[in-house]
């Protein structure tokens, strides 16, 4: 077995690691970013969660169903 | 009485993504730090250690190889966990772990399977046998790849978290199969060498890189679930909204 020859397969080895680290690294911080700018624009346009509205506003539309 | 703070007091606390995307900012730079931190001295280690005085410079494919294989299984574990998590307490968080889980999975199953190959091949003489080990190790990757596929064809992921669940479960029985398969079976792959009763047998000049490695690869995959299960919250929050307002349109034209 020459030593050359399998330095290769060390670096081969190496190589596809990093490159498949990169592409699930990249590919997570790509869906974050991506999702994240999605929530923003929503929000922009005004629409809110229930849970995400602001407390007094929950408050005051609780009190309007019960006076009701 | 509602607690609106968004601090973490007990494990439960957890169960509210709110809180859990608040923590998560806070945990996930420092996380990233520390994977970067690891590396720079595992990879270091991995280059400037000694090679074997037999497998020669091909060892060095051991610190990544058998990382990523606990990682593989490591991975299904916490998977099967968060399956239980979703079948038995209903947490809101473990389907949202488990559904993010399989593509790392996936990465690091592919990792140990190709690395392990590229090993084989100088010092076996072969890419690849179909022994128990590595059989049952490319089983555990079709199982990523069908736990993937079956996500992204279900629409509403609530549907899909308790049927997704129960397969996991199932799966799981490969777990130990792949563990003990070179005890079991006669295999051409070697039996363990570093988990095994009477402590590692591997020489500490090998067993120092690899184990840096080990960490730095979990550090790693800790560090991806967390940020992609952030996502995924964020992901359910959007289709939420989007609902919301496709309702509120439908209203005004009602109206």
């Amino acid at each position: 077995m020459e030593l050359a020859h399998n330095e290769g397969y060390v670096l081969a080895s190496y190589a596809i690691t990093l490159v498949a680290m990169i592409v699930i690294i990249g590919w997570v911080m790509l869906d974050s970013r991506g999702r994240q700018r999605e929530l923003k624009r929503l929000e922009e346009t005004g629409i809110r969660r229930r849970s995400a509205r602001p407390a007094a506003a929950a408050e005051a539309a609780t009190k309007k169903t019960l006076d009701v | 009485m509602t607690d609106t703070s968004l601090a973490i007091r007990s494990f439960s606390d957890l169960a509210n993504p709110a809180k859990f995307i608040a923590l998560a900012g806070k945990l996930i730079p420092w996380m990233a730090g520390l994977t970067a931190i690891l590396f720079a001295v595992g990879l270091w280690l991995c280059f400037t250690t000694e090679g074997d005085y037999q497998q020669g410079e091909t060892v060095r494919i051991m610190y990544i190889h058998v990382p990523a294989a606990w990682l593989s299984m490591m991975c299904y574990t916490i998977m099967a966990a968060s399956a239980v998590g979703t079948l038995v307490w209903r947490h809101p968080l473990a389907d949202v772990s488990a559904r993010v889980a399989a593509p790392l999975g996936a990465a690091f199953t592919f990792v140990a399977l190709v690395t392990g190959s590229l090993w084989g091949k100088p010092m076996w003489g072969t890419w690849w046998v179909w022994d128990a080990r590595l059989t049952s190790v490319f089983i555990l990757f079709l199982m990523y790849l069908g736990l993937i596929a079956f996500n992204r064809a279900m629409d509403d992921p609530s549907r899909a978290a308790r049927v997704s669940a129960v397969m996991i479960l199932i799966g799981f029985v490969n777990i130990p199969i792949i563990k003990f398969s070179v005890d079991w079976f006669n295999t051409l792959h070697q039996p363990a060498s570093v988990v095994r009763m009477g402590g590692p047998a591997v020489d500490p000049e090998f067993l120092r890189p690899l184990l840096v490695m080990a960490v730095a690869f979990t550090m790693l995959f800790f560090t991806l679930h967390m940020m992609a299960m952030r996502t995924e919250i964020w992901r359910r929050r959007v289709a939420a909204m989007r609902r919301i307002a496709a309702r509120s349109a439908a209203r005004g034209q009602e109206g």
